[in-house]
């Protein structure tokens, strides 16, 4: 160095200048940052859920802070101790929702849609946790009721390949093929468990998103190019024949429980694709099988994608989408949770569900 | 291999240790260099190291036979034979296909249809091509002397800084270097580190920060509202300026921290008051080459009015397609072109010639920064633009409001605003403290804070470089 300063200077410079930035990164990320998922193990529905009266904040997309009550679910604090019938809403990352304030997601709306009706005597909550399918729901369903007076169970589906055994996502229960197909309770436990406690109990969350989150995904590659990144992926394309491996998770479903069981079918529509707003459905054809096989098995139907399409030709706002992510992309926003709400709030009307009640919304 | 992944930098350490170590022996030090270079570029793909050793011994070669020969028609056929042997690789594999399909556009009421051909484009192909033929033309002009080292000469095409997007380092800026000892120095590894930093912010968390949004609406330009394609334009402008100089800033940095100086590629480009000047400040390497190798090549301002200013056009077509190989990219250069002869008559006009020497009044500044502002902004829709129709929409939508899905992205909002009051900093008397000078007490802070800025809130998938591309 040109200058005569002690190298004891320069030295501490430069920790000054990391702890500041500690500092200050600390800050920005309690108005900017996603809270870390911690989980405890539940013994009531024998998986690991968010622990009871823990807050998560999202910020990635959408602009949510929602808290967790007994067994998972969003905003209610304990599901035995409501007073009323409930219906369930069941879903994945879309069910759970954390891109939106709890007054706005579907179980809610829809509560208030009941009470709107003076229907003081039902109730809906929703249960959800990204990367489920019906072979959570499918394991889950008999433990909740055995908690709460559960009327019916609405499922959120995005996709009818979710539907499929071997999905390559498949997070915690899976539905498998071979050698014959089964669902199976994996028991698997949530990754870095004790590194999400420390970071949230220190509220150090952006840690999780900076390091942790980025050196588990990191894979290091040292021999020259050229490389084939397109290698590892996985084809998820539908097989053949879809109508067996639908109908067994169907038919199982079906006899897990004597409740009615409506799937929601939502499709990713309308979306900005190729420089247009589309309303094509290229599910369109596996839509049907789904839905007749849905039938078949004695359960409900809901097929979202004219009230998707007309809600945008109406009001040219999109199901999906946050200001702050992909416009027409991603989780339900805000009308998305309110126009599944009103769909599912008309057909509880309209199977009797709820008897003697009259749709006024 | 890219500048942001955890490889580059464990590589670049090995390299500086390596360096360090054999600082006393230069010749240890280039073999070490060299080799560095050429893993850099083997990284990507190791099957085009031919072509950079291909373009290093043909020009190496030219360049000592052009310093052998006092024959002017001998000296014309070798210079001759340099150009055509770089241009030749550099259409091959960036133009070819280019061609096939504007052929096949004229040829259509014909039927007839070309298939285009499956061409791998280089990695910066663009950028090494123009750095070698700045040293074959240079040796021709006898403005340097013929390289006597051929490991000099390879370093100089390969050298890895600036391989992959510029900037465009000149065989009389770089070569004089590599043949003196360069000892590491912990200042210049400081300084390096620094502007290694900010250029990976500019590039993490600004450019990429914005590409989500600017890249939706980009290619769904029909879609959008009028206010929504301004604020992605306006978004666009300033994701392409931190991509571009993030990378030249980083390039630049690693340079120095291996003690090389390679000259810079940006100053503040949308605080110019002129697309002349903006030339002066935007991508400043490139510009000097077609500049310097293009224009005056063809007559620059020596042969009157008209001429000068059909050069001006020509050189900005090309600068245009340079870019890349597509008709959009051809019109923006044509559209600067244009711009820049506009400008030039502006200053032809007397009572305008001298307004350099005047005081200039405050409005007539913003009035200034703001055609000019306008002018770039317009041209970087035809930059980005898929295709000359989705370009025109754009405009259209610009200048005649209509309706249509309403995005107003935060995060580019936020930036657009931290954009204007940096700029509005350095334009005022102060603006010399945007530059923190790497010994001062706060300068490791705000460092660190661009670091945690990028790992916290950058996007967790990375976006290519934009100019890797051409």
């Amino acid at each position: 160095m040109s200058d005569k300063k002690p190298y004891i200077v320069y030295l501490s410079n430069w920790l000054f200048g990391f702890f500041f930035s500690f500092l200050f990164v600390w800050v920005l990320s309690f108005f900017f940052c996603d809270t870390v998922h911690t989980f405890s193990y539940s013994t009531e529905i024998e998986t690991w859920v968010r622990p009871p009266g823990s807050i998560h904040r999202h910020r990635s997309e959408g602009w949510g802070d929602v808290w967790f009550g007994r067994m998972d679910v969003i905003g209610e604090a304990d599901i035995s101790l409501i007073k009323t019938p409930s219906v369930v809403i069941w879903g994945d990352s879309h069910m759970e929702a954390l891109q939106i304030e709890q007054k706005n997601r579907m179980p809610q709306v829809l509560t208030d849609m009941f009470r709107a009706d003076n229907i003081n005597t039902f109730s809906a909550f929703g249960v959800g946790m990204s990367g489920e399918s019906i072979a959570d729901y499918y394991l889950k369903i008999p433990r909740y009721e055995k908690v709460a007076e559960i009327k019916a169970h609405y499922i959120i589906i995005c996709d009818i390949s979710d539907a499929l055994p071997d999905q390559s996502t498949a997070a915690h229960a899976v539905y498998l093929s071979e050698p014959a197909y089964r669902i199976v309770d994996t028991k698997k436990v949530p990754d870095h468990i004790n590194i999400r406690k420390f970071l949230r109990k220190f509220e150090l969350d952006f840690l999780w998103a900076s390091a942790v989150s980025i050196l588990k995904d990191t894979k290091l590659r040292f021999m020259p190019g050229p490389f084939d990144s397109d290698k590892n992926v996985i084809d998820d394309g539908y097989p053949l024949s879809v109508n067996e491996p639908l109908n067994f998770i169907l038919h199982s479903l079906r006899h897990k429980t004597e409740k009615p069981i409506i799937f929601v079918y939502c499709p990713h529509l309308p979306a900005i694709k190729d420089n247009t707003v589309t309303f094509e459905n290229k599910e369109h054809d596996s839509v049907d099988v789904f839905k007749n096989l849905c039938f078949k098995n004695g359960i409900g139907f809901i097929d979202m994608t004219n009230e998707f399409c007309s809600n945008y030709k109406e009001t040219g706002k999109f199901p999906r989408g946050f200001q702050n992510s992909l416009v027409s992309q991603g989780h339900f926003n805000r009308d998305g949770h309110r126009i599944i709400a009103k769909a599912i709030y008309k057909n509880i009307l309209s199977t009797k569900i709820i008897p003697n009640a009259v749709y006024t919304n | 291999m890219r500048f942001i992944q955890t490889e580059f930098y464990l590589f670049f350490f090995l390299l500086l240790i390596c360096l360090y170590i054999f600082s006393d022996n230069n010749r240890i030090r280039k073999s070490i260099l060299i080799f560095a270079n050429y893993y850099f570029y083997a990284y990507w793909d190791w099957r085009f190291l031919g072509l950079i050793i291909i373009t290093s011994f043909s020009d190496y070669t030219v360049g000592k036979a052009l310093s052998k020969s006092n024959s002017t028609s001998f000296r014309k056929l070798l210079i001759t034979i340099s150009i055509l042997i770089n241009l030749c690789i550099l259409a091959g594999f960036k133009y070819c296909n280019f061609f096939i399909h504007s052929l096949n556009l004229i040829l259509e009421p014909f039927n007839f249809d070309l298939s285009t051909l499956p061409i791998i484009l280089p990695l910066g192909i663009s950028f090494y091509t123009f750095r070698t033929l700045t040293y074959t033309i240079d040796v021709y002009r006898k403005k340097i002397e013929p390289c006597s080292n051929f490991l000099d000469y390879a370093i100089f095409v390969s050298f890895f800084p600036t391989m992959v997007a510029g900037p465009i380092v000149r065989a009389s800026e770089l070569l004089p270097q590599l043949q003196c000892t360069t000892a590491l120095k912990y200042i210049h590894i400081l300084y390096g580190l620094k502007l290694f930093v900010v250029g990976a912010f500019l590039k993490i968390f600004v450019a990429d920060g914005l590409a989500p949004f600017t890249n939706t609406v980009f290619d769904n330009i029909a879609v959008f509202s009028s206010l929504t394609i301004w604020l992605a334009s306006l978004s666009y402008s300033i994701q392409l300026y931190s991509d571009f100089a993030g990378y030249s800033m980083m390039a630049i940095g690693i340079s120095k921290a291996m003690g090389y100086d390679i000259p810079k590629n940006f100053d503040f480009p949308y605080l110019s008051t002129s697309i002349s000047e903006f030339w002066k400040r935007w991508h400043i390497t490139l510009s000097n080459w077609v500049r310097d190798y293009i224009y005056i090549s063809l007559g620059g301002n020596r042969k009157g009015k008209i001429r000068t200013y059909s050069n001006l056009i020509f050189s900005m077509i090309l600068c245009g397609l340079w870019h890349g190989a597509a008709w959009t990219f051809a019109f923006w250069g044509f559209y600067h072109g244009v711009a820049l002869v506009i400008n030039h008559v502006w200053r032809l006009i007397p009572k305008h010639r001298n307004v350099d020497k005047e005081v200039i009044t405050p409005l007539k500044e913003l009035s200034s920064h703001f055609i000019t502002l306008l002018t770039v902004i317009v041209g970087w829709v035809f930059f980005r633009a898929d295709g000359f129709g989705n370009a025109l929409i754009a405009v259209n939508k610009m200048f005649y409001p209509v309706s249509g899905v309403v995005w107003y992205y935060p995060f580019s909002i936020f930036i657009i605003l931290s954009f204007i009051i940096i700029h509005f900093i350095k334009s005022s008397r102060v603006g010399d403290c945007l530059d923190i000078p790497i010994k001062a007490w706060y300068a490791p802070a705000f460092l660190f804070c661009m670091i945690w800025l990028c790992l916290v809130f950058g996007p967790k998938e990375f976006t290519p470089f934009i100019y890797s591309q051409f």
